[in-house]
């Protein structure tokens, strides 16, 4: 089976990388304090689910705590552990020995070392992938000229592998270094969100040698313990009259929704965090009521995408569902239109649904059952599949 | 200095020998600011974060309500490399000393919280010798450069210990440079001396000056006692 295939786990980075040719060599670059080490985590089991032989170098902590993070990330790589082989490439510096690695580099400072170890690893486990983590740590232990004298010696021994997935942490470091990124078939940046702290992180794909002119929009993503990396898409509103379906909506697709409400009514807002098809989802929902319309643009502000529920059964909420939609829809969002309750027997259809409630050209009208997780779930995915056309950038 | 004194968001190297008061002086510095409601995060580099709470408890019975009021975050890179887990209250754990990157983000991590109520804090990075001696001066300095930057933009006030005696002149200048002054301490027969170079508000250069310290605190009995450092 080709290692390449879907080799990141990543959905939105698989399909762009797709098809990957064989012995590709992929870098990961990202800034200080961005969290980047779930990325390898999870090229590294898809690797192992797929019965191939993952060599996972580390560089700045005991190897031991490698396979330890990948279980709580949700990667338990027990069953794998004739495939799974650590190379120590830390525990010479401080002195010790870490009982887990399958192999030891005696002398981590050397560039030339870790080469001929990678070239003895690669002969015993023949079309292998290889996971670097750190290389930055390299440069490190070494300097950047000799670094980059080195590398293309290294990158050569790469080759051996069915691929290869390095981290690259971009300290500030001499120019110079980049260089070496250009030795790289894919690289993919991951960076941080900044106002006096890093409160956000995305991920953009730089480069892919095999489809020149390939950069994709920016994704924003979050890390899940467990879940991996997951693309985030921070703020679906889900709008709609008064009893049409909201709530029951978010509580559906949500397993940790949350409702401000009295009385059985929505008086603040709903919210739902979903994980979906490798995305990330944080669903706020507005109160149906009209005189709460002075928060609707609060909570809708910045929204990069919206639901306007409405309840197939009455069509005389329809007027205040078209109002809502103005007052939120702005054009270019993406946004769906859910008709509810077609389980109900004098339910609208959602084609009779678009005819009286006439939505701004390209708002599909999608039938549903928000008390149907399935169903709701199929809502979500269709107005995702827009979200992610449009890009969930920072 | 003793009473707070480094100005807000200026990064103060606190430089000298072993046994010397350094880690006491640095702590003070922690103390003092808790006590008029400002929060820390203290890196650890050399020793696990029950430890370093214990030693401040010593020094501070108050200590444990500070932690308990979410004023005191923990960044323990130090159990790892004994093999100890710690769950500790306010600590992050970071799986290796040179594991960089994950020291840079529970530092930001701890700063998104502590930004939620306090406009500043002060951070303790105990300390920069144990990084230069598993690394080398350039890679400290990189990894510093970035930690101190982002820490300044996020309101911190910053302290770094570095001992004299474990690293080369070149090694030293290099971390000064990441400074806004040196706090430095040395002992000379029976006497312990320090002195304050660049944190003022003009970067005057005080005389040495003598002091004393217990493993309570640091006292300075020579001139310019009557007021603060700077």
């Amino acid at each position: 089976m080709s290692a390449t295939a879907g080799a990141l786990g990543i959905p939105q980075l698989d399909a762009a990388l797709a098809p990957m040719p064989a012995r590709s060599t992929i870098l990961v670059a990202n800034d200080p304090g961005v969290e980047a080490d779930t990325f390898l985590y999870q090229a590294a089991y898809r690797q192992l689910e797929r019965g191939r032989t993952v060599v996972y170098a580390v560089f700045n902590r005991p190897p031991s705590s490698v396979a330890r993070a990948m279980r709580e990330y949700g990667f338990d790589t027990t069953p794998y552990a004739r495939q799974f082989l650590l190379l120590d490439g830390y525990s010479a510096l401080l002195g010790t020995r870490d009982p887990g690695a399958a192999y030891r580099l005696d002398n981590p400072t050397s560039i030339d070392d870790f080469g001929l170890l990678l070239e003895t690893v690669s002969r015993e486990h023949r079309d292998a992938a290889l996971i670097v983590d750190p290389l930055s740590n390299l440069v490190d232990v070494l300097s950047v000229p000799e670094f980059v004298r080195k590398f293309p010696l290294l990158r050569q021994t790469l080759n051996h592998f069915e691929l290869t997935v390095a981290l690259f942490t971009q300290w500030p470091y001499a120019d110079d270094v980049s260089k070496v990124f250009s030795d790289f078939d894919v690289v993919i940046a991951l960076r941080g969100v900044e106002d006096r702290v890093l409160f956000g992180q995305y991920f953009a794909l730089q480069r892919a040698n095999w489809k020149p002119g390939l950069s994709t929009k920016p994704q924003l993503y979050k890390t899940h313990k467990p879940g991996g990396v997951h693309v985030y898409v921070p703020k679906i509103v889900v709008t709609g009259a008064y009893t049409a379906g909201k709530t029951t909506f978010i509580h559906a697709v949500s397993d940790t929704a949350k409702s401000a409400n009295f009385e059985g009514s929505t008086v603040a807002l709903d919210h739902g965090q979903v994980r979906i098809d490798g995305l990330s989802v944080d669903l706020f929902g507005t109160p149906g009521q009209e005189r709460f319309d002075p928060i609707l643009s609060t909570i809708a502000g910045q929204a990069l995408g919206m639901i306007l529920m409405v309840d197939s059964t009455a069509p005389e909420t329809f007027d205040r569902a078209r109002d809502m939609l103005n007052k939120i829809y702005r054009e270019g969002l993406p946004a769906i239109v859910c008709a509810n309750k077609q389980d109900l027997p004098n339910a609208l259809s959602p084609s009779d649904v678009h005819a009286r409630l006439r939505p701004p050209p390209g708002v599909q009208v999608v039938g549903c059952r928000a008390n149907d997780r399935a169903s709701s779930q199929e809502v979500l995915r269709r107005l995702l599949e827009q979200v992610l056309k449009t890009g969930v950038s920072a | 200095m003793l009473d707070g004194g480094v100005p807000d968001h200026a990064t103060a190297l606190i430089y000298g020998p072993p046994f010397v008061g350094k880690e006491v002086l640095a702590r003070q510095f922690i103390l003092t600011g808790l006590r008029k409601g400002i929060p820390a995060i203290l890196v650890l580099t050399n020793a696990t974060a029950p430890e370093t709470h214990e030693r401040l408890r010593q020094m501070d019975p108050k200590f444990d309500e500070h932690v308990r009021a979410g004023l005191v975050r923990f960044v323990d890179a130090y159990s790892p490399t004994i093999g100890a887990s710690v769950q500790h209250p306010g600590t992050e754990q970071v799986d290796g000393l040179l594991n960089f990157n994950a020291v840079t983000a529970a530092v930001n991590n701890a700063q998104r919280v502590l930004l939620r109520h306090h406009p500043g804090h002060h951070l303790l990075f105990e300390s920069v010798s144990t990084l230069v001696a598993y690394t080398n001066a350039q890679t400290a300095f990189r990894f510093l450069q970035v930690l101190v930057g982002r820490s300044r933009a996020a309101g911190a006030t910053s302290i770094l210990l570095l001992e004299r005696g474990m690293h080369s002149e070149e090694e030293v200048q290099t971390i000064k440079h990441l400074s806004s002054g040196v706090i430095e301490l040395k002992s000379e027969a029976t006497r312990l001396l320090l002195r304050v170079e660049g944190l003022g508000v003009d970067g005057t250069a005080y005389p040495w000056m003598e002091y004393r310290f217990s493993e309570k605190s640091v006292e300075v009995t020579g001139s310019l006692t009557a007021g603060r450092i700077r």
